[in-house]
Formats: C-alpha cells, structure tokens, sequence
C-alpha cells in the first residue's frame, strides 16, 4: 500500500509542470505557502470573525452549529467538485496484488485530498485557538475528532456517491436532495437538525465514549465506498447513459446558436467543452462565484461603514475592483483561450473553419462571459449606486478592450491542457504568460485612469475608460481581421506546443 | 491536385522530410509506406498545413495551402485522435463536422445510415462522449467524419489500425469503390496488404526521403516485403 501511495507522489511530482519550469515551481511553492498560511490563519481567527458578525455569542458553540450546515453543504460540493475517477489502479490489476488491496488504494488515498486537508487544518487551529480554552482538553479533543471523522464520513460517502451515479443517476439525485433538501427546512427553521446536532456533539464532548457512534459512521461510511468501488471493479461504462437515438433526440439548449452558422457551432462547442470538463467547469463556478463574494467583502464588509465622501476618494480602488468583477470569468478562463482545445486544436484546423470565424467565436465567447460577469454584480448597483459609473465603465473597457487583448495574449499560450484533469494543485498550461495577462488587464485600465484622478478630473478618467472599450468596439472588423493575420502567423508553433504532453 | 516543391523539415537540426518534388494527380490513390518515423504523418501534415515546411511549398489545385483554406471545402482528412472534440457525443461531432459543409443533420443521419457495418450499433445510440470510446471506435468516428462531406481528396493516416476485421473489410470496400469514383486519396499504412489492396501507387519513405514511388501491379506486394524483410 505504501508502495501505491509512494507512485501516486511520484507522478504528481514528476508531471510534466514541475520538471519544465523553474520559476513556475517556485512560484507555486510561494503561493501554496500563502495558502496553507492563509487556511491556518482562517481556523485561527474564525472566533474573531464569529465574534464581530455576532458580538457576544458563545463562540464554540456557533461554530459547532455552524458546521451542521457546513457538512451539509461539503457533501454536495464534494458530488460537483471532488474527483475520484484520476485514482488509477488500471496499471497495478496484472501484477500480483489481491484485488482487495488494489480496492482499499484509492478509497485511503482519498484521505489525502484537498477536500479533507483544508478542513482539517482549520479545525485544528480552531481547536488550539478556541475550543481547548473553553473548555476540558478531552471536551476539545473529542470535538476535533468528530469533525475530523464527520470530514472522512463524507469523503467516502461522495465516493459512493459519485460511482453510484453512474448507473443510477436519478437516485444519486435523490440522495442528494436529502442534504439539500434539510439545509433548507433548517434555513426556513422547518427542522431543528443543528440544535441536535449541536447536542450531540457536546454529549460526545461529556461523554467521550459516545465517539463511537461517529467513528461507526465512518467505518460504515468506508466500506460502503468499498462495497460501490468492488461492484464497479470491472465497469467499462456499458450501459451509461444509454438513450434513444442520439441523432433523433431534441436540439440541446445551446442549438440556438445553430443560426449564427459556423461562428455559433464553435461557441456551442466551447461552451460545452466548458461544462463538460472538470477544470474549465469547476473555474467558471469558482470565477461566477468569486464575483459575489468579492461584492460581499468589498462593498458589504469593507467599505459599509464608509461615507460617500470617504468612498470618492477611493476611485482607484473602486475602478480596480470593479475592472476585476466585470472581467472575472472571462479573465479565468480567457488564461488559456485557444489551450483548452488543445487536444482537438488538429482538428479545428484541417476542417473546414475559416481563420475569421475562429477569432469571432472566441471574441463572442468572451464578450458573453463579460456580460454575464456583470449581470452577477447587477444587484451591487441597486445597493451601492456610487459603483454604478464604475462598473458600467469597466464593463465597456472590458467589453471592448479587455477581450481582444485575452485573444492576442492567448495566441501566445502554447502550453497544452488536458480540460478534464481536476484543476485543484493542477498547472498544467500555466506559465508567466497568465500572470503577465492578469497584469495587464487589471493595470492597463488603471493606469489610463490614475493621471486623471491625480489631476482631480476622476470622471473623465471613466469616460475615456468607456470611450476606449466604445472605440475598441467600433473598430471590431478591423481587429478581428488584424487577429486572423496574427492567428495564421501562430498556428503552427500553437498546434505544436498543443500536441506536447 | 497535389503537388510538393522542395520541402524540407527539419527538428533540432535533424531533416524529418526531404522532399524535392512530388506531384500527385487528381484520381491518384496513393499508399504511403515506410517504417516509424519515416515521415508519413509530417508529410500529410505539411500537406493539410498543420506543420509549416522549413523550405519549400505545398500546393493543392496550384494554390499554396498556407495561402488560402479554399482546399478545406474539398478535404477530409482524419490523421490521429488530435481530430476529434472528444467532450462531443460522435453524433455531436459529425453533426458539426457536417454543419462546415452545410449539411443538415437529416443529411448527416442519413450518411450514417449508410455506413451501418463500419461501426456497432450503439456507437450512435449512446449518449457516450468521444473520449470515452475505445481506440477503435474513436478512429471509426473520425475515418467517418472525413468520409462524411464526399471529400474530393481524402487523407487518412493508419486508418486500418485499431479496426476489428469487419471493420477493415467495410472501409476497403468504400475506399475502393471511392476510388472508383476518382476521389484523390493519400492513405498512410504499415498493412502492406491493405495499401497494395486499396491503392493505385505506392510511395515509400525512409529517413524522410522518397526512396520508391511506384504503380500498384501484381508483384508491388513482394516487393514492399522483400524491401522491409530484415
């Protein structure tokens, strides 16, 4: 088994990534230290956090409730998020290893998932912070644990899950309904489900032999997983989805797109490949979902106690922010915008698709992400209406400007990605082309805009903003026909970087 | 229809193909043979403009195809599975392989209908993404999409590899009732057997260079044995 787990380290730490890039590797080392800091730093001032949303509340005590929903809400994340499948024991089924060890190896790798780790580190830091010093050590130890084994409970009851979908998807759905279902009834105050819980867990607290029923849990939380992965040993997807005729089935959603002909048939595509592939998916939900947190901190928590006069004299920061919400989803993804197809990029080019309709699909794509990013932010403008010039202004640039440059630096990406890799630790693609866009699509609207808030003339400096992403706009065709020239330039050196792995 | 001028290219100073003239007539079917690493693939892939000669130019209808996608319209062409949108179901894919020749799905349906025997059944039915099938069936969705829009020049890299035998029996059938037809072929093969079969001239690489072009007789078959026997 450890030999399994040593291979598994291995192939992470010899793909391809780590070994091409010297400064990427450090710059990932750096980034993982901040996170891991940042995790640990969550756990430790979560009591600080709960103490200012609610002053005077039992710190422990909302906690606990609060990770009712929490495990609720993990277990649905975990069916949409967590992969299982890259697990592979395919390599090791000839060799002369029992079938039960090759079963146990990715039920006990999945331990080591980031899905169990990151929890795990803040429940610990919590523990030290807060819950040893409000009460007995053997109280604070077996809360840990029950959040410790409550994290594996779901960790292998996903695992179920997730195979069990695949031939049974509408009871998976129904499964699923239930956490969703009573985090509802608990939001409503339908149910009670967090008060026992609560109990519970301080009764395991009092009494600690009561771990048991938790620790059972888990036990049978793993052999159930077991029991699914044993059933599925020998599962080639037979039976998957079988339907009707494919081609006499309805149009999806998307043939709609159909009537703007082949530039509508690539968006289609696109957009499929988006959520049909792990990495590209689970990046635009996070992208989607990074706007309205970003709009809760910011303007929510951040800037709530200030006056409208101490906020116009942060232009600069509300144009930034504002420039990073409206270009979110489509600078997340827009990173790698001609590397996604990088598996088909072959294809794309020896069929019958014009240069034109290639760039014109990607400019559409992003132009409707950029749409959509805003359409999250929307309701910031009911509530805060000083971000409103802000927003509409970044928008415009973005619209306008933001999306030929994600083109033009794109044609630059040739690193290939492999869309349907978990994107969680995963670099593949990534290079300092991504960080230099970033950079540039944040700074460069900012510093047009600074010269004019030094020179007390803020609102000019939005106009010209939107004048420029106007005139980008205008200007369009002719971009479109300069990117093609750029694109047929490229092509070549693209598809070859694209057919490395 | 085909015709090669000078070209060379190179890989870290080492000479992949070397190619100085080469003209290919249209009605030709040509099988391309040589061991791995001869040159097949940077040949077709010069010729569909998917790798850039370091000297030289690749015309098709005397025009450059680095110059204009016109030959797209006119050919279809299946080299590895660096072809399909492998997140598309293969009724997805040749529906919108279709739809850049303006083909209506009833039309594309049709068409697989009438290649029922190349693949099992199922192939269509299941809602199975590409990258879920097997080799075989991933290279039968792509030997169908180049067939699908009645290419006049039709490239195919290895397409007997990875078939089951009836399988292999079907696309031989159609190749040579498609040569029949006069279609310009250019079919890439280590089956002696099959190309000596299907074509009507024989091209053989080695080290990049052409080191044999001859007419299909009788007697190519032994020969092509006697010159790959070690």
């Amino acid at each position: 088994m450890l030999t399994f787990i040593w291979h598994q380290l291995l192939g992470r730490f010899r793909g391809v990534f780590w070994q091409k890039n010297l400064v990427m590797t450090i710059l990932t080392a750096m980034m993982y230290t901040y996170l891991v800091v940042m995790i640990v730093l969550l756990g430790f001032f979560a009591d600080k956090l709960i103490a200012a949303i609610l002053p005077g509340t039992d710190v422990v005590a909302f906690a606990t409730i609060s990770l009712f929903y929490y495990f609720l809400f993990d277990l649905i994340v975990r069916f949409l998020f967590q992969k299982t499948s890259g697990i592979t024991v395919q390599h090791y089924a000839l060799l002369p290893i029992p079938k039960s060890t090759l079963l146990h190896f990715p039920l006990i790798v999945s331990a080591m998932s980031l899905f169990n780790v990151v929890p795990i580190i803040v429940f610990t830091s919590f523990l030290f912070k807060e819950v040893i010093h409000s009460a007995s050590w053997y109280f604070a130890l077996s809360w840990w644990l029950v959040m410790l084994l409550m994290t594996y409970v779901n960790n292998y009851l996903n695992l179920s899950l997730r195979y069990t979908f695949r031939r049974k998807p509408v009871l998976v759905l129904l499964l699923l309904g239930l956490p969703l279902g009573l985090l509802i009834a608990e939001v409503a105050g339908l149910t009670a489900g967090a008060g026992t819980w609560q109990q519970l867990v301080y009764a395991i607290g009092y009494y600690p032999a009561l771990l048991l029923v938790p620790f059972l849990l888990l036990v049978a939380a793993y052999f159930l997983g077991y029991r699914v992965m044993k059933a599925h040993y020998y599962d080639d997807g037979a039976g998957a989805r079988s339907t009707k005729l494919a081609a006499e089935e309805k149009e999806g959603f998307w043939s709609f797109l159909h009537r703007f002909g082949t530039v509508g048939r690539m968006i289609e595509v696109e957009v499929k490949l988006i959520f049909r592939n792990t990495r590209p998916k689970v990046q635009f939900y996070m992208s989607a979902g990074m706007i309205a947190y970003l709009c809760f901190m910011v303007l929510g928590v951040g800037y709530s106690d200030l006056s409208v006069e101490e906020l116009n004299d942060k232009n600069l920061q509300l144009l930034g922010f504002s420039i990073f919400t409206s270009s979110s989803i489509m600078l997340i993804y827009g990173q790698f915008l001609f590397a996604w197809e990088s598996s088909y990029f072959d294809g794309v080019l020896a069929h019958n698709i014009a240069s034109k309709d290639i760039i014109t699909a990607k400019y559409w794509l992003l132009t409707g992400m950029c749409v959509l990013s805003s359409l999250i932010f929307l309701p910031a403008f009911f509530i805060y209406p000083l971000i409103v010039p802000y927003a509409l202004s970044a928008t415009i640039f973005n619209l306008g400007f933001s999306s030929f440059l994600l083109i033009l630096t794109g044609t630059f990406n040739t690193s290939r990605i492999e869309a349907n890799k978990s994107p969680f630790m995963n670099y593949q693609g990534t290079n300092l082309m991504q960080f230099l866009m970033v950079f540039l699509i944040i700074c460069i609207p900012l510093g047009i805009y600074w010269p004019f808030v030094e020179a007390g003339l803020s609102d000019w400096g939005l106009i010209v903003l939107a004048g420029i992403g106007v005139l980008s706009l205008l200007l369009r065709n002719q971009i479109i026909k300069l990117f093609i020239r750029l694109l047929n330039l490229r092509k070549y050196k693209m598809a070859r970087g694209f057919r490395k792995f | 229809m085909i015709t090669l001028h000078q070209i060379s290219k190179k890989y870290d100073q080492q000479v992949v193909l070397d190619v100085p003239a080469l003209e290919i007539a249209s009605g030709d079917c040509i099988g391309l043979v040589g061991n791995n690493g001869a040159g097949k693939t940077t040949m077709l892939s010069v010729i569909l403009d998917l790798i850039k000669s370091n000297t030289g130019v690749a015309k098709l209808r005397g025009v450059e195809v680095h110059r204009s996608s016109e030959w797209k319209q006119y050919t279809g062409a299946y080299l590895d599975e660096n072809f399909l949108i492998t997140h598309l179901t293969p009724w997805e894919y040749l529906s919108f392989v279709g739809s850049l020749h303006g083909m209506q799905p009833a039309a594309v349906k049709q068409f697989i209908d009438s290649c029922a025997g190349f693949f099992e059944e199922g192939l269509f039915k299941r809602r199975k993404y590409i990258r879920d099938l097997s080799t075989g069936n991933k290279n039968k969705v792509g030997i169908l999409s180049a067939l699908l829009q009645k290419p006049e020049l039709l490239i195919l890299d290895e397409p007997f590899a990875s078939l089951d035998p009836t399988s292999q029996a079907w696309l031989k059938k159609r190749l040579i009732e498609l040569k029949g037809q006069k279609v310009t072929m250019i079919l890439s093969s280590h089956d002696l057997n099959h190309v000596t079969e299907v074509s009507s001239r024989v091209i053989l690489l080695e080290e990049g260079q052409v080191s044999k072009d001859l007419p299909t007789t009788q007697d190519t078959l032994a020969e092509l044995e006697n010159y790959f026997m070690v």
